[in-house]
């Protein structure tokens, strides 16, 4: 399918997916190049690169979370598709909005008390850092973004029935273990 | 907290929505949130968050996208074929010379990517068609590769291994864990290697040629340079030089090093396809990491792992037999989950078990990864047997029907590898005073 004949919604949320997913790109490439230099530095020049660790974990959080939800638009996520398989079309779509309901609720949850982890921790600072100007809730604000995001794309699965065709696209040439398994058992491969 | 019924509400409700496939990820935090909510439903479902985010905020964790990104990049960049070439030197000359270069490659290259699922689809992309083509049965063909894959779960480096320690609370040391795979994975590749020759003289499969030994130079050189790579990372957690996450880094940088700029088989366009495929193979692991976090605090404050243990011990106090019924139980739930979010909810239930019964929780990281990859292989839910009979272009049912001898040659490493304690714990013994066996 065309990507301008998409409807308005869809190509918002492909490009939040976007967004989402070069965050964790730029989340791994940014800390193997500060955990190698870290280490390099290590040897080379005899002492520990200061904030290496902490900005690594840092990104660690953003990545998971923005990715998380990345990887529910893409399907990519690790789940047991046996029992579905089984059942007629119907049951099938039903199941599906069941799934995608406990998808909307979780991602409501993390909204909700992910707003009050961030409240609680805005006042704390990184005792790593010399500064006290970044806040650990400015780390965990991820939790309850990522859940608006992902209540997004939640919604955008209610609403589209055919978005699997819009993700099938959007991976091709980037396949991850899932996409290869899903294939498989779909005699694609 | 629920009462008696709280442990068999937050497992039983965790099951049901597997069951009703919502995302593992998703079922781990929808269970710990509606537990914690019961709880209090002020502030636990916040502190449940809270240990989803602490869940990931580990450094350790992070050899997870660096070996992944490593392993991606090896994969795509030329490395299988180059490995494939390199076995052909040692054992392509046998009769069935091409299921054992199968094994050996795939024993190298599970030294690189850890992921049995990127083994097959590397090295079973280039061998079952060669192997196919030389007279080899589909069927054989196509179980050699996926039974030899799963070596890549337990030889070093392993993100199960990574995922394992974390999920033992960080008490389980990952270069322990690293030296405590290599026997047992050195075992297998030996089990499946016999196996195969036999069948092979059987069934008169082919020898493959002796590789002239100036063109066996050239290919061990080019071989070698995705070799450093284990050596890097092995060596390097080994030897002290570097931290897990530091060597899988270095490993990364390396990969990228060579296959860019000396093998170049992996181009300068096809790479954001690349990072968009590891970043999804990546943030699909760590978000079920993350949950398992908060599940797993549930878990604690529930006291499940207790009750579990108790149970379990009030069936038989006699290790043998603790062993195998966790062993049973393990390749049933193995048949029908992966295996990390497997890894991440048995774990913690598990090892207070395995504590009570005196047993090293090295040993048994080795014995729940070994076990959980022979589950890639078995039906309904086998996905190292899908990937292998899609490559391989034949019905699941037709590999499945000619692989029990493959599944009886791993049962008999996991029988050995659960039994004697040595085969796991010698080569860390070496390097750490105190483990014994």
């Amino acid at each position: 399918m065309e990507t301008r004949m998409q409807p308005l919604y869809v190509r918002l949320m492909t490009g939040l997916y976007w967004v989402c997913i070069s965050i964790a790109v730029v989340a791994i490439c940014t800390t193997t190049l500060l955990v190698f230099a870290g280490a390099m530095v290590r040897y080379l020049l005899g002492f520990g690169a200061m904030y290496s660790e902490q900005i690594s974990i840092m990104f660690a959080i953003q990545m998971t979370f923005y990715g998380g939800a990345a990887c529910y638009r893409a399907h990519a996520h690790l789940s047991l598709m046996l029992f579905a398989r089984l059942l007629p079309s119907l049951g099938q779509t039903i199941l599906r909005y069941f799934v995608n309901g406990v998808i909307v609720a979780i991602a409501c949850s993390m909204i909700y008390w992910g707003i009050e982890l961030v409240q609680t921790t805005m006042f704390q600072h990184y005792a790593e850092f010399p500064w006290e100007g970044l806040k650990v809730g400015y780390i965990y604000s991820a939790v309850p973004i990522s859940g608006f995001i992902l209540l997004l794309f939640a919604i955008e699965q209610f609403i589209y029935k055919s978005a699997q065709q819009f993700h099938a696209d959007e991976s091709r040439g980037s396949e991850t273990e899932t996409d290869i398994i899903r294939k498989a058992q779909e005699g694609k491969a | 907290m629920g009462g008696e019924f709280g442990p068999l509400l937050l497992i039983g409700g965790l099951l049901l929505l597997v069951v009703l496939s919502v995302p593992i990820a998703y079922a781990l935090a929808a269970m710990a949130l509606i537990m914690a909510f019961t709880i209090s439903p002020e502030r636990m479902p916040t502190a449940i968050l809270l240990k989803t985010s602490d869940g990931v905020d580990e450094f350790a964790l992070l050899a997870i996208p660096f070996f992944v990104f490593a392993g991606s990049l090896m994969a795509e960049g030329g490395m299988a074929w180059r490995l494939v070439a390199f076995a052909q030197i040692f054992v392509g000359w046998l009769r069935g010379g091409l299921a054992m270069v199968n094994v050996l490659a795939s024993m190298f290259f599970g030294g690189i990517s850890g992921s049995a699922v990127a083994d097959t689809s590397s090295i079973g992309s280039i061998l079952i068609p060669m192997m196919k083509k030389e007279g080899y049965s589909d069927a054989f063909s196509v179980n050699v590769t996926i039974s030899s894959a799963t070596q890549g779960i337990i030889i070093p480096p392993s993100h199960n291994a990574i995922i394992y320690s974390w999920a033992a609370g960080g008490t389980v040391s990952v270069a322990a864990l690293f030296m405590a795979g290599v026997i047992p994975g050195i075992m297998v590749g030996l089990a499946l290697m016999i196996l195969a020759y036999f069948i092979s003289v059987k069934k008169n499969y082919p020898k493959g040629r002796v590789i002239p030994f100036r063109e066996a130079l050239r290919i061990t050189w080019e071989a070698l340079l995705g070799l450093v790579t284990i050596v890097i990372i092995v060596g390097g957690v080994i030897g002290g030089i570097f931290t897990p996450t530091e060597a899988a880094a270095v490993a990364a940088v390396w990969a990228f090093g060579v296959t860019m700029f000396v093998y170049r088989d992996l181009k300068w366009h096809q790479l954001p396809a690349l990072l968009h495929g590891t970043a999804k193979t990546v943030c699909m692991v760590m978000i079920v990491i993350g949950f398992a976090g908060g599940f797993g605090y549930l878990m604690t404050l529930m006291q499940v792992p207790a009750k579990v243990s108790t149970a379990l011990l009030a069936v038989s106090d006699n290790k043998y037999v603790i062993l195998m019924l966790i062993n049973m139980m393990l390749l049933v739930f193995g048949t029908f989950m992966d295996m990390a979010p497997l890894i991440l909810i048995c774990a913690p239930i598990l090892l207070p078990v395995i504590k009570a019964l005196g047993m090293s929780d090295i040993q048994f990281g080795i014995i729940m990864m070994l076990n959980l990859g022979i589950g890639l292989l078995t039906p309904p839910v086998g996905t190292v047997l899908f990937v292998g009979c899609a490559i391989g272009k034949i019905t699941i049912e037709k590999a499945a029907r000619e692989l029990w001898p493959f599944w009886f040659a791993m049962l008999t490493v996991l029988i050995l590898v659960t039994y004697v304690p040595a085969f796991s714990l010698w080569i860390p013994s070496l390097r750490f005073d105190y483990i014994t066996f």
